[in-house]
């Protein structure tokens, strides 16, 4: 989309030798490409993405990038078992230094296991230590460990747990699922409004209290987050299954599935 | 016909104005809320076009019967019918997100209908422009220098952060014009142009 209105500008300035790589970097790292990712999106998003220090935790020992599980590239295709069900996840690899054509082969086994976000960090761990990124010594974790990076208005799961099982006065959870499917069991104390009849029953709900929306899969729950958030409710939104099975909640395996 | 067509829109959203305008009605009101900037640069009109809604599809459901659209990063919610009509991608169930879209709407009681959604159509490149992956990663592996080529990433700065194809500069698009000074200054050498893809 922007590539071609950027070539077509370039032509205006008087470029003449003018070429578009229409597929873009998607299919650059479909292809089994690496991508370049930078010191200071690995800071942004430290905690919540997989990074793995393939030194090994030998090498790794002596100085980590801080979270980074320490797993020696040629063993990295063994422990697919490791890596997160969530195949939307961030995983970046690292070696001391840049090592593209190291790394590729690697890469693209990892995204052939279906991983969409899959980089290389274009400096390595010297790259790192130059910006002044935050290090660890000492034992380094060979277990992946990921936790997603939670959307703006997600509940998380413990904590919508704990609101069903307390019943806090300030708190209201609202089924936004049809009737039909909260007619087959419902959480108790909850209210249903199912989303598409929200818009026009919002003067039902109190706005002295944070609503919690839920529905079966959290897709529906982010739509009525939005309308609850835009008519000025404070409201925020559980983003995972949810089946209520003769009277029994079964709820929250976002947590335990990462 | 293209200012025919702008008119015949104008005055069919006027008509819809006037008959669709239940003071209870939760319509977006202000420009901010309707039409992301970024759609704004290419289409001026949007500015006069009534009851219309510009900017990013977000997701779907197909129980809600209705569709979530991110607008200058808010958000807005269109149901849509079996009577709504699509364009440029065959139905509802092909929009893709995060494909830019123009829902034309009509209010219903406290719903945004939705009679009609405009994809985003292709952009068309010439044949000759056109690169194949085989062809950028033959001179990616020889380097900017020895391949004589400069590569540049069109998307936003956050999207080369967060992963670019390597040996490339970051020009994003909207910037192009003040950072012209990256571009080689050589008007004859390769300069290739690559982005998130053409949808």
């Amino acid at each position: 989309m922007l590539s071609p209105m950027a070539a077509r500008l370039a032509a205006k300035y008087g470029y003449t030798n003018i070429r578009v790589y229409h597929v873009g970097a998607p299919a650059w790292a479909q292809a089994g490409h690496p991508l370049l990712t930078t010191t200071d999106f690995v800071r942004k998003r430290l905690g919540f993405i997989v990074l793995v220090d393939t030194r090994g935790p030998e090498k790794a020992e002596k100085g980590y990038i801080q979270g980074a599980v320490g797993i020696r590239l040629k063993d990295i295709p063994l422990e697919k078992n490791q890596f997160p069900m969530d195949r939307k996840a961030y995983i970046v690899l690292y070696s001391q230094k840049t090592n593209l054509s190291g790394l590729a082969p690697v890469v693209k086994t990892i995204s052939s296991w279906g991983y969409k976000h899959v980089f290389v960090l274009d400096g390595g761990y010297d790259g790192w230590l130059k910006t002044d990124g935050a290090i660890q010594k000492g034992l380094v974790r060979t277990k992946i460990f990921y936790i997603p990076r939670p959307h703006p208005g997600e509940i998380v799961g413990d904590e919508f747990m704990n609101i069903v099982a307390t019943r806090p006065k300030g708190k209201l959870i609202l089924d936004v699922r049809t009737t039909a499917e909260a007619s087959m069991g419902m959480i108790d104390g909850a209210v249903n409004i199912p989303v598409d009849e929200l818009q026009g029953r919002l003067n039902e709900l109190p706005k002295n209290k944070e609503i919690i929306t839920h529905c079966r899969t959290g897709l529906r729950a982010e739509m009525a987050y939005t309308i609850l958030r835009n008519a000025g409710f404070k409201a925020r939104f559980l983003n995972d299954k949810v089946a209520i099975i003769e009277n029994k909640l079964f709820c929250c395996y976002k947590a335990l599935i990462r | 016909m293209r200012y025919l067509k702008t008119a015949t829109f104008t005055l069919f959203g006027l008509m819809i104005l006037f008959v669709w305008q239940p003071a209870w009605a939760k319509a977006p009101s202000t420009l901010d809320k309707r039409v992301t900037k970024k759609c704004m640069n290419c289409h001026k009109e949007y500015k006069t076009m009534k009851d219309i809604l510009a900017g990013e599809f977000k997701s779907r459901s197909r129980k809600a019967k209705s569709i979530q659209v991110k607008i200058n990063g808010g958000m807005q919610l269109v149901k849509y019918t079996p009577e709504t009509s699509v364009k440029n991608v065959p139905n509802v169930k092909a929009l893709k997100a995060p494909i830019p879209i123009r829902v034309h709407y009509r209010k219903v009681g406290n719903d945004l209908v939705a009679t009609k959604i405009v994809a985003k159509p292709k952009m068309k490149v010439p044949e000759k422009q056109l690169m194949k992956t085989e062809e950028l990663a033959r001179l990616v592996a020889l380097g900017p220098k020895k391949g004589g080529y400069t590569l540049v990433d069109s998307r936003p700065g956050i999207k080369f952060a967060e992963g670019h194809i390597p040996t490339s500069i970051s020009i994003p698009f909207p910037k192009m014009s003040k950072m012209k000074d990256r571009l080689p200054k050589d008007k004859n050498s390769l300069l290739i142009f690559y982005c998130g893809g053409m949808r």
